[in-house]
């Protein structure tokens, strides 16, 4: 996994602020990989509870998280526990790491 | 490096595109506004190429003048302030300190919605129709956003 311990931090109190600590979060994608560079920082979130507006916690999750790492890109993809897997999910669950 | 003329005549020129942006964009969310969108409406999309039309415009003229505004004025406007540009964020920051735009949050929150309009066009209709309401309603920031940087240009214009 290639996301420095200063970068975890920050990621879990900010998702730990918007949708508490029982929140699961898993980091997917390029940056699972530790043979490659660079890439933005793609983030699975499985909150205990439903959300009513997930689309709008997404957007506004992905900004804070872009504003407090310093212009990095963070992709957030909320799974609402009521909602179906979908095919990214299931991705990013087989291949996620917790962070 | 280039001169103040030539600085300020290119901030003059993107002040007009984005006037021009900023009509384009309110006119395909005022019909889209009309229409009352509901999630029938957005599961017709597949069927109506007179809607689905109506909806890729309102996507790109949203994000055509979110880009024009924050990715060419902005900086330019920076250059011609003699402020320092920088990384994206931090033009963000130094532009919501000159009250260019109300919040780098939002704006950055903006910048996602429009990643999702594109996005869940293919995964699910009750998430399009969320983005979708979402960013009519941010419509009114872009809009005042193009007004407030085109009247601070007015005043460099007028020294």
């Amino acid at each position: 996994m290639r996301l420095d311990d200063k970068t975890r931090e920050i990621i879990k109190n900010e998702v730990a602020n918007q949708l508490g600590s029982e929140a699961i979060i898993r980091l997917f994608g390029s940056r699972v990989d530790d043979s490659e560079r660079g890439g933005d920082i793609d983030l699975l979130i499985e909150p205990s509870h439903s959300l009513a507006k997930r689309i709008q916690i997404e957007c506004q999750l992905a900004a804070r998280l872009y504003i407090k790492l310093g212009g990095r890109k963070v992709d957030v993809l909320i799974k609402d526990p009521h909602d179906p897997i979908l095919a990214v999910h299931e991705q990013a669950l087989k291949n996620g790491i917790v962070l | 490096m280039s001169s103040i003329q030539d600085r300020l005549f290119l901030i003059t020129q993107l002040v007009k595109v984005t006037q021009k942006e900023a009509r384009y964009l309110t006119r395909t969310a005022n019909r889209l506004n009309e229409l009352n969108i509901n999630l029938s409406w957005v599961e017709s999309l597949d069927n109506n190429d007179l809607h689905s039309e109506m909806l890729d415009a309102f996507v790109s003229r949203y994000g055509r003048l979110q880009d024009t505004l924050g990715d060419k004025l902005l900086p330019a406007m920076l250059r011609g302030s003699l402020e320092k540009t920088g990384s994206q964020l931090d033009n963000l920051l130094r532009a919501e300190k000159l009250g260019w735009i109300e919040s780098t949050q939002i704006w950055i929150e903006m910048r996602e919605l429009r990643n999702r309009l594109v996005h869940e066009y293919i995964e699910s209709p009750s998430n399009l129709l969320s983005a979708l309401q979402q960013a009519l309603t941010c419509v009114t920031i872009l809009i005042e956003t193009q007004d407030r940087m085109a009247n601070y240009v007015k005043t460099i214009e007028q020294i």
